[in-house]
């Protein structure tokens, strides 16, 4: 009764905390028209919110700048995303598929929306990187970040847990120095200083794939760091009994220590990608137009013209919905692989 | 055979060390024949260059000029060294003050929340979920965007006291400040000119407020939640013996509860200040002239963008290193206590 009660004041203590905003988004605004115009009355803007300029931008924070003919590609690229996930949860299907099924996604995605020349589809020309964004972009780099991360971060937390006193001083040194410094820091690393270390003459590294590449350093060392935590939890007797089974210093990595160690670091792996998921925005920073650049973007369009609050929160929804997808399908994977309590 | 083995090892790594040592001999020496191409000159020689461009937030820094150490503020004319050092500066004002309102706003939502039976249970956990899904970066945006169009203009301050206000410009409180000869003096804004202007005292701009805002609230939330975990983690026995003893609930939460509550709580909490002042980064966004901004004024400017990115890191792993030293001592401290007890 008690905790009735209490959840009750709290709804009306919320209720009455959030009445300004939600007087400005639902009851003053604008919910329908096609410009400016039809949130303005007699040349000036209204109270409430101008939402026709995220409903007229919808392709736009979907799917970037790609060419209008042509924006059913990034569209595919999320449904594909949103099947790919929400398939295996909603069927119940075995726990490989949940991982194999994004992943296998992955580059399907991408060949979407690079297109092809060779093929003389219509309106499956290729369409530079530059073009590319909106919530389809950050859901590429975070898959592509993620999928570029499990190789380095479980080399990192070998060799960090390593015998040899070499192969841990470069680990180490590899996890501080990311761990130490902001995630923008490395993005300007990727931005000014990667194209000076490349020769002067015809080399060209993709400013996107140089942004994947740094998002996939940096979460390298992030689930480096959750591995390792996965492979100290192993006992030692472990590796000791196998090897004394006869078991080479590789089988009983594989065999025997590896698939402990993933069970206790799964879930914090997992939670580890979710949050890369809100570090994309990041690139925004560089130049891209991942979903906040989009967003962003907006309000310098002459049509929408200090409309810039809008988009804004539309983004902050999306990156609210989707991460609770992700937890959601996150925290039943982690039940489902975490050992048997 | 394991001679042999060892032997293979040896000869692995030596290919390693090998091969990275080419790498960065490549790098190294397209980086510098880059260079040479754009005509800029490698080192930390462009440091005493005059800047020549402005920053919206200065600050009186100690300086050495002319051999002398006197308080010097930035201005246009000073070198590119003053800048980052005010870029600096400025990252540290807002890393102390996030730091000590977002340590009272994580206490302050964590006592409250941590009662089911609180009407605020709900609304702080409303708060704590949409804070920590939504990027920061997005929500630093969202605090400029509706700070800029909230906040009076100066003749409608809103005001605490005589001496604080609040508008469009900024936020002005009482503070020191250096008059022309170097000297400093303890001063209170006051509104001049009929109130259409505001004089004196310390201002803060509304990028500092927004950042300040923000970096609070999305700090705050993972600071309530390590403190909501460290108040659990306390053995309930322990307060059922202190009111036992005949302690008052306030004087067992003193005594009792809080001192073993605060050694489990620091050093994560330790980590968040550092991820603050790592996030106070993103300032470059709203473009509040922090270490980060400033630097990348600077790599545009003078083109040395490898010195600047080195310069970033090297500030940013000092306070890393800091950091951990201080946690490694706090928890070899609070072992020693627990072994004595």
């Amino acid at each position: 009764m008690k905790k009735r009660l209490a959840w009750i004041l709290g709804v009306l203590v919320m209720c009455v905390a959030l009445w300004p905003l939600l007087r400005w988004a639902v009851v003053d605004a604008t919910l329908f028209g096609s410009d400016l115009a039809s949130c303005q009355k007699e040349g000036l803007r209204n109270a409430g919110a101008c939402w026709p300029a995220v409903t007229d931008n919808f392709a736009l924070l979907m799917g970037g700048r790609f060419p209008q003919d042509r924006i059913w590609r990034p569209l595919l690229v999320l449904l594909l995303g949103v099947a790919s996930l929400g398939v295996p949860a909603a069927l119940r299907l075995r726990t490989w598929l949940w991982l194999a099924l994004p992943v296998a996604a992955f580059p399907i995605q991408v060949f979407l929306l690079s297109g092809s020349a060779r093929m003389g589809l219509k309106g499956f020309e290729p369409v530079p990187t530059e073009l590319w964004g909106g919530l389809a972009l950050t859901w590429l780099l975070s898959v592509g970040a993620i999928l570029g991360s499990l190789v380095p971060g479980l080399f990192l937390a070998l060799a960090r847990t390593s015998s040899s006193r070499m192969w841990r001083i470069f680990a180490t040194g590899v996890v501080e120095v990311v761990r130490g410094v902001p995630l923008i820091t490395l993005l300007f690393v990727g931005h000014f200083l990667f194209p000076l270390f490349l020769p002067r003459e015809g080399a060209r590294v993709d400013e996107l794939l140089r942004a994947g590449l740094v998002l996939s350093l940096f979460l390298s060392v992030y689930s480096a760091e959750v591995w390792r935590g996965g492979l100290l939890a192993v006992p030692a007797g472990q590796r000791e009994a196998a090897r004394a089974l006869s078991l080479s210093e590789a089988a009983a990595l594989r065999f025997v220590v590896l698939p402990q160690a993933a069970r206790t670091a799964l879930p914090g792996l997992v939670f580890t990608f979710i949050g890369l998921f809100k570090d994309t925005s990041l690139v925004t920073i560089i130049g891209l137009y991942d979903l906040l650049g989009i967003a962003r973007s907006i309000p310098r369009n002459p049509q929408w013209l200090g409309v810039e609050l809008e988009p804004l929160l539309f983004a902050a929804a999306l990156y609210v919905l989707v991460g609770m997808g992700l937890t959601y399908v996150g925290r039943t994977l982690a039940t489902r692989w975490s050992y048997p309590t | 055979m394991k001679a042999m083995r060892s032997k293979a090892g040896f000869l692995l790594q030596f290919a390693c060390v090998v091969f990275i040592v080419a790498l960065v001999v490549f790098a190294g020496i397209n980086a510098s024949n880059n260079l040479r191409a754009s005509g800029s000159a490698a080192g930390f020689g462009f440091l005493a260059q005059v800047a020549g461009f402005d920053i919206a937030e200065t600050f009186p820094l100690p300086w050495f000029r002319d051999g002398t150490l006197t308080w010097v503020e930035y201005r246009s004319e000073g070198s590119y060294l003053l800048a980052l050092a005010t870029g600096l500066a400025n990252t540290l004002k807002v890393a102390v003050v996030g730091i000590v309102l977002s340590s009272a706003v994580g206490v302050l939502v964590a006592l409250v929340a941590s009662s089911k039976d609180s009407p605020l249970h709900l609304p702080a956990q409303f708060y704590i979920r949409i804070v920590r899904n939504v990027p920061l970066l997005l929500q630093l945006l969202i605090w400029y965007v509706l700070l800029l169009r909230i906040l009076p203009e100066v003749s409608e301050s809103l005001r605490v006291g005589s001496s604080v206000f609040l508008n469009n410009r900024g936020l002005f409180v009482p503070g020191p400040v250096i008059d022309a000869v170097g000297v400093f003096r303890f001063e209170s804004p006051e509104l001049v000119f009929g109130g259409r202007n505001i004089r004196g005292g310390l201002s803060l701009s509304p990028e500092y407020v927004a950042l300040v805002t923000g970096l609070t609230l999305y700090t705050g939330s993972f600071i309530a939640e390590l403190v909501r975990v460290a108040l659990a983690a306390v053995p309930s026995g322990q307060r059922e013996a202190a009111s036992a003893l005949g302690l008052s609930p306030l004087q067992s939460f003193r005594h009792v509860l809080l001192p073993q509550a605060v050694r489990i709580a620091v050093p994560p909490v330790v980590s968040q200040y550092l991820n603050l002042l790592k996030n106070s980064s993103l300032a470059v966004a709203i473009g509040y002239p922090e270490l980060v901004g400033v630097g990348g004024t600077v790599i545009n400017q003078s083109g040395q963008a490898i010195e600047v990115v080195l310069l970033w890191m090297a500030v940013y792993l000092f306070f890393s290193l800091l950091t951990s030293w201080f946690v490694n001592g706090w928890n070899a401290r609070t072992l020693r206590i627990q072994g004595a007890a």
